[in-house]
């Protein structure tokens, strides 16, 4: 009966285990608020606000008696509750204050941060990187203002920002950074970081014209829940880029900076190009290429500029098609893939040049001017803009990085570490010194590729399919 | 004394694996990067060459003494008394070993699982596991490593395929960016981990035939420098060497990064699963070991009994040895080094020239 | 002479442990004669029954019997004259003996006998080989000498003849009694494949294995256990494949049991595995002998016992509960995914609801985001853990199970329906249970039936609520726990010798191709190494068939 005796500790054992452990790590599903998106921001007197968005289950899974109902207007899919703390670590224990459940912060799907706190570094992301539950695989974002206003965003297509966000960001139309990303530039000392920024609509400042300031003012102190409905914004977009200097926020690049700064990084992998029609007059360049620079929030997203979709999405809601039909450029538009960029680092003396080759295919997609794609020599001459745009691009981005911000957001100094170790050892104490002096040679071939479903030449004329030939061989 | 039931060759060599790798892939990148940076992948190997000279004296000794034991011939080439207390110092310094994982394995799971159970209960529940294991005899440990063993491949495999797209080959570039040196120590720092093949001259004894233990030793080594080098090579591709010294257990994060589009992510918990079951055997191939080792030297006819007591102690031991995570990695840093060389390297060395020049050799079993 | 042996005849009878039998003679087709197990007999204070011999004096001889089958109602004893000369008498058991055939060709060939030979052969030779030779009908006919080997003749529905003046008797086989026909075997039905099941009659089970493999190779040891059911058991191997050490084994155990009866095959199957411990079952059992026939051919050896129409095969590896008959006869890329798709169903049957519970509960970060919110959501209000859910709803299933199982087949079905629709729609609506937990559970039903074994099925039925538990309590470091204990525990069988996991731990390539996949017929060239080992070629190389060159002969080459 020995054998019998054991099986019985044995059972005996295995069943009194849940009892004996109590509750080591274990939190029933339905204790949790998932937590899926993240701001942080600073608070008065040196302290930080963290402020989380949570998902209210019921609304968003729909109970098991979910029945009929449903319908109407999307509900809150969460709730937005933030607390003030020293850190993080004393701001997420004063939010387990606020929050009938036990935080969970594995779903979390990005990390905003607010321009007060860049400006003041990333050492307070270190609660994200040393946290177990936290991913670095989490996308990060930055904002101007304040960036628990972003998380406010009403429900739309889905329910909650978390998902609006990370949802924009797998369009591809800026840059991604994650955790791992941002660790990696920041700890490398031939990098800076450099994150994509989340623009609101209508923009804080925008909105304390409106209000006169008091709606940012009441919400600026103590723990109360964020987000009136007054003050929400209404829409936001991914476009230009917070850089930073080390690990403080430097200053802001806007939407054509950040592309230029993709294609130095060699982060673009597709998108759209839109140049004006070589060969045709003036105006339309112009009109083209300030399409993305203009500096109003609502032609942010105008179809002129086209190169980021993403963009329009989020913000040509209720733009007049018309405005941009009246000038009625001739432009195209390019729409590339398979892009790579190659940067190389030459040391002669102590200079330093970096040339960077950007090679790539591209597809025409839209033409709205006297375009005839047969034409080896016009077809030839987009190609040549296109590069052209792209290069400006580029410059703009290393222009700014160079001789506004003075930070190597490139990684260009990596590149020179990798190619050249011994004299990146004789500067990397003072890279971002540095770097303003290093050149850079952009170099773009871009090649057209394919015309598309169409070959037909758009223009003045119309679709009468002779004619335009004839045109298009008189050119 | 000897045990009945023999492994085959290529389960000596898995086991091989398993005594080195688990722990290795956790906490080594981390460690080796720490040191050798971007070049941590050529330190594996240069450990692993290194290694090869032990594994040339185990196959020499194992040449000798056919059959016997690391403990057994430690008294044949040493006579009774010395013989003992070399014997003794193995023992204990594969004591002290097990000791170490049970600490290193409980202490990562207390960080990045289940931070709110007691370290102490996962180092008594796999010890107890790898008690019942190592009771069963080294034929069971063995025929357990080869159900895990195509798991394990598989799970790297995949882990290192997915995470192709987050890699980034440009990481390991510039090549030997401070000289030689610094690739040495990590080397060094690479010994503790690769210097246990030492434990081969243990088991090693129960390989049949006896003479393919070179065979053995061979793709032993070959294979625990392939997949240690995969995976450092794979944390320094993903993470790049400046991140990878910050990650503690860089492994770990390794499969936390990897996503399978959008349905499998966060596989990281299949890691773990094949992880504990790597752990366990080694674990409980040491306990084996210790156990065989203690019944040699005290002459006992049989080594189950000791297992449980030995695995108990075991436990006591892995809870006071470290005061915290720190020390552990520290000891990892500074003192194993030396200490793995001394037993691990110098004591098999000086048995083999010892035998050598007192010309001994026991071929007739 | 009922005074002085009465009581020790009774004893003799009842004793716990008889002696080893002093063997009757035997025929050779003839393997009814088994050999109660030899036990320390010595101390016994009474002779055994082998030791009454008969005697010349049949008043005697049928005295004692008379007392040994006192109160017998169906034991018909029959005195007659051979050839008018002899006085023989008819020993048979109602029901078990063929009446007919007793009757009519039996005794009416026997009384006629012609008078002078009956004569002779009383005066004369006295020899009983003689009356074989020249008077009986029958051919399947044993010697007895004894009064234990005629009583258990006699039990087993044979006809004893006992002459007077003969000191011994003969044995008649008129064995024949109702039982069953050979029908579809229900356990494991096949949708191709041999239809024939084994039944409880050992004779038309062994006649069903006989009949598929025609070879004198074939042996079939009769082994006789239980003291009161008297069951036959046939040990049956083909001798050229069969590793004898595993029959020497098989042997050995058989007859160092003791027992007062055998009713099932799990009575042996209990009495001779090598784990009794174990949670698993280590020895097959079927109830179709193609497959019996298959695993011969293997080098398995089979174990038949009468009164119970499922054999044993021995040894057993874990693979082969998750082999279905069914595998070989169907075409082998189907055969393949189906013994992967069991694989996974043995494993979900094993671990779905544990993982269920350690996901939910401790490691919520694998679960996609949409599936979290989703789980949550279903989970608002349910007023247990889930570790409870989850084991209230296993019961439940296991009780509909039960109750589906034992009760007769149209209430049966009635009842699992009103348990899965009314029950799990009315637990769901009144929010006891979350609707994803009742979809694991049905899931893990829906694998567990999966498995082909049954036996192994109730296996991991068990070893589920103990994952269970584990994974409600530590998450997945448990199931890893109990998955480790259990993949030690299963390294640790063996089933008569041969490893339990066998061809994956250890390691052994060539027989893969019968585990996860069926590799086609052609490709299976071997028999399981660790079994079949004495003769591993099963079949020629090439096998694989071809067609034929070209309907338009090749150019002939090189003739000239």
């Amino acid at each position: 009966m020995i054998w019998y005796r054991r099986v019985l500790a044995v059972l005996l054992l295995v069943l009194g285990l849940p009892a004996l452990s109590g509750c080591w790590s274990r939190h029933e599903i339905e204790e949790l608020a998932i937590i899926m998106a993240v701001a942080l921001d600073s608070a008065p007197g040196g302290q930080v606000r963290l402020t989380t968005f949570i998902v209210i289950p019921r609304a968003v899974g729909g109970g098991p008696s979910m029945g009929g109902g449903g319908g109407g207007e999307p509900k809150k899919a969460g709730e937005v509750v933030s607390a003030v703390g020293s850190d993080f670590a004393q701001a997420t224990r004063r939010l387990e204050g606020q929050v009938p459940r036990r935080l969970f912060w594995a779903q979390n799907r990005v990390i905003i941060i607010g321009e007060d706190l860049a400006r003041r570094g990333l050492n307070y992301l270190d609660l994200f990187l040393r946290d177990r539950q936290m991913r670095l695989t989490t996308p990060i974002l930055i904002t101007r203002g304040e960036a628990r206003k972003v998380l406010d965003l009403p429900p739309g297509i889905e329910l909650n920002p978390g998902t609006i966000l990370t949802g924009i960001l797998r369009n591809r139309t800026t840059f991604k950074v994650e955790l791992k990303d941002l660790l990696a530039m920041w700890e490398a000392p031939g990098d800076n970081p450099a994150l994509p920024e989340v623009v609101m609509t209508p923009t804080p400042e925008q909105e304390s014209q409106e209000t006169g300031g008091e709606g940012r003012d009441a919400k600026g102190g103590g723990n109360e829940r964020g987000g009136k409905g007054k003050t929400q914004p209404e829409a936001v977009v991914i476009k230009g880029a917070g850089a930073f200097r080390y690990d403080r926020l430097a200053g802001w690049l806007d939407e054509k900076e950040a592309n230029g700064l993709m294609w130095l990084r060699g982060e673009v992998k597709e998108g759209v190009v839109t140049v004006p029609l070589p060969g045709t007059t003036g105006t339309g360049q112009g009109q083209g290429m300030a399409g993305g620079l203009s500096p109003t929030p609502g032609e942010g997203g105008s179809p002129g500029q086209g190169q980021k979709p993403g963009a329009e999405k989020g913000g040509s809601r209720d733009l007049p098609r018309a405005q941009t039909a009246l000038s009625a450029p001739a432009q195209a538009s390019v729409v590339f893939h398979r892009v790579s960029a190659k940067t190389r680092a030459r040391v002669q003396g102590q200079q330093v040049t970096f040339m960077v080759e950007i090679r790539g295919q591209g597809d025409l997609i839209e033409v709205t001017g006297n375009f005839n794609p047969d034409n080896l020599e016009q077809l030839l001459a987009l190609q040549e803009a296109v590069n052209k745009a792209i290069e400006e691009r580029a410059l703009l981005a290393l222009r700014k990085a160079q001789q506004e911000l003075q930070a190597d957001i490139f990684g260009f100094g990596e590149i020179l570490h990798r190619s050249n170790p011994r004299y990146w050892h004789q500067v990397q104490d003072y890279w971002n010194e540095e770097f303003p002096r290093a050149r850079v040679q952009v170099q773009v071939e871009l090649q057209l590729r394919r015309t598309g479903m169409t070959s037909r030449t758009p223009g003045r004329v119309g679709a009468v399919g002779g004619k335009v030939s004839t045109q298009g061989t008189a050119r | 004394m000897r045990e009945e039931g023999y492994i085959s060759p290529r389960q000596a060599s898995v086991l091989l694996w398993f005594a080195i790798l688990p722990t290795a892939i956790l906490f080594l990148p981390a460690l080796l990067t720490l040191r050798a940076r971007q070049d941590s992948w050529l330190a594996v190997i240069l450990a692993t060459l290194a290694a090869g000279i032990p594994a040339l004296v185990i196959y020499l000794l194992a040449l000798r003494f056919p059959h016997y034991t690391l403990f057994q011939y430690c008294e044949l080439i040493l006579g009774h008394l010395a013989g003992k207390i070399v014997a003794m110092v193995f023992v204990l310094a594969f004591f002290l070993l097990n000791a170490v994982v049970i600490r290193e394995f409980s202490e990562f799971l207390t960080t990045a699982v289940m931070p709110e159970t007691p370290f102490l209960f996962f180092a008594c529940s796999i010890v107890a596991v790898a008690v019942y294991a190592a009771r069963n005899g080294l034929e069971v440990i063995a025929r357990c490593t080869d159900f895990i063993m195509p798991l394990l491949v598989a799970f790297f495999v995949v882990i290192l395929l997915f995470a192709t797209p987050e890699m980034s080959l440009r990481n390991i570039l510039p090549f030997l960016e401070n000289g030689i040196r610094p690739v040495l120590g990590g080397s060094l720092i690479t010994w503790p981990f690769m210097g246990q093949v030492i434990i081969l001259a243990t088991y090693g004894a129960f390989v049949n035939p006896p003479r393919s233990l070179g065979w053995s030793l061979i793709t032993g080594l070959l294979g625990i420098a392939f997949f240690l080098g995969l995976v450092t090579m794979g944390v320094i591709l993903v993470f790049g060497a400046c991140e990878a010294t910050s990650l503690t257990f860089a492994g770990y994060n390794l499969a936390r990064v990897v996503s399978l589009g959008q349905f499998l992510e966060r596989i990281e918990v299949l890691f773990l699963a094949i992880w504990v079951a790597g752990v366990f055997i080694k674990i409980a191939l040491n306990l084996y070991v210790v156990a065989l080792g203690l019944a040699t030297v005290t002459g006992l006819k049989e080594y189950r009994p000791l297992v449980a007591p030995l695995g108990a102690l075991n436990v006591a031991l892995a809870a006071y040895m470290y005061r915290n995570i720190s020390e552990i990695r520290q000891d990892l840093l500074t003192v194993e080094p030396g200490w793995t060389l001394t037993w691990q390297f110098i004591l098999p060395l000086l048995l083999l020239l010892v035998a050598w020049v007192r010309g001994q050799r026991r071929t007739g079993a | 002479m009922p005074g002085p042996y009465r009581r020790p005849l009774r004893a003799a009878l009842f004793r716990r442990r008889p002696k080893p039998a002093q063997q009757g003679k035997q025929d050779n087709n003839k393997d009814k004669q088994g050999q109660p197990g030899g036990g320390n007999s010595h101390t016994a204070p009474y002779p055994s029954l082998e030791e009454y011999r008969l005697t010349a004096e049949l008043k005697l001889n049928l005295e004692q019997l008379q007392t040994i089958f006192a109160r017998c109602s169906d034991v018909i004893r029959r005195d007659f004259y051979l050839g008018q000369a002899i006085k023989v008498a008819l020993i048979y058991i109602d029901g078990l003996a063929d009446k007919k055939l007793i009757e009519d060709t039996l005794v009416r060939t026997l009384q006629q006998a012609p008078e002078e030979l009956a004569r002779s052969l009383a005066e004369r030779t006295r020899d009983l080989t003689a009356v074989m030779e020249m008077v009986m009908p029958m051919t399947d006919v044993a010697v007895v000498d004894n009064m234990g080997s005629l009583v258990k003749h006699v039990l087993n529905g044979d006809t004893v003849l006992i002459l007077n003046g003969f000191n011994k008797g003969l044995a008649l086989s008129t064995r024949a009694w109702e039982h069953r026909a050979v029908e579809e075997p229900i356990t494991e039905s096949v949708v191709r494949g041999p239809r024939e099941s084994f039944i409880e009659s050992l004779r038309t089970n062994t006649t069903l294995i006989r009949r598929r493999l025609k070879t004198p190779s074939l042996k079939m040891e009769t082994v006789c256990l239980g003291r009161y059911t008297m069951t036959n058991i046939v040990l049956t191997y083909i001798e050229d494949l069969a590793d004898p050490a595993v029959v020497r084994e098989v042997r050995r155990r058989l007859e160092s049991i003791q027992i007062d009866g055998v009713l099932e095959s799990a009575y042996i199957e209990e009495l001779i595995e090598d784990n009794p411990d174990s949670p698993f079952p280590q020895i097959d059992h079927t109830e179709r002998p193609d497959k019996v026939a298959a695993a011969l051919l293997e080098g398995r050896v089979g174990i038949l016992i009468d009164g119970t129409p499922f054999a044993l095969i021995v040894p057993t590896v874990f693979v082969q509960f998750i082999q279905a008959s069914e595998d070989y006869y169907e075409r082998y890329y189907l055969s393949s995914f189906l013994r992967l798709a069991r694989f996974v169903a043995l494993n979900i049957a094993l671990l779905l609801p544990a993982v269920y519970v350690a996901v939910t509960t401790f490691h919520q970060e694998m679960l996609p985001t949409n599936l979290l919110v989703k789980v949550a959501s279903q989970r608002e209000g349910i007023p247990f853990p889930a570790l409870v859910e989850a084991l209230m709803l296993e019961l439940t299933f296991e009780l509909l199970r039960e109750a589906g199982v034992r009760l007769p087949r149209p209430v049966g079905q009635a009842l699992s329906i009103v348990g899965a629709l009314v029950i799990g729609e009315a637990a769901v609506s009144a929010s006891l249970v979350s609707p994803a937990m009742v979809i694991v559970v049905a899931m893990t039903g829906i694998s567990s039936f999966a498995t082909p074994s049954y036996s192994m099925a109730i296996t991991l039925r068990l070893l589920r609520f103990i994952m269970l538990i584990l994974a409600g309590t530590f998450g997945f470091y448990g199931i890893m726990l109990g998955l480790l204990a259990i993949l030690v525990h299963l390294n640790t069988l063996r089933s008569f010798g041969v490893p339990y996991l066998a061809p994956v731990a250890p390691w052994n390539f060539s027989d893969f191709k019968d585990v996860l996949v069926r590799v086609p017929r052609w490709a299976m060239n071997s028999r399981p190494s660790q079994i079949g080992y004495r003769d591993p070629v099963r079949q020629g190389a090439g096998l694989k068939p071809k067609p034929p060159a070209s309907s338009n002969p090749a150019p002939e080459r090189g003739k000239s």
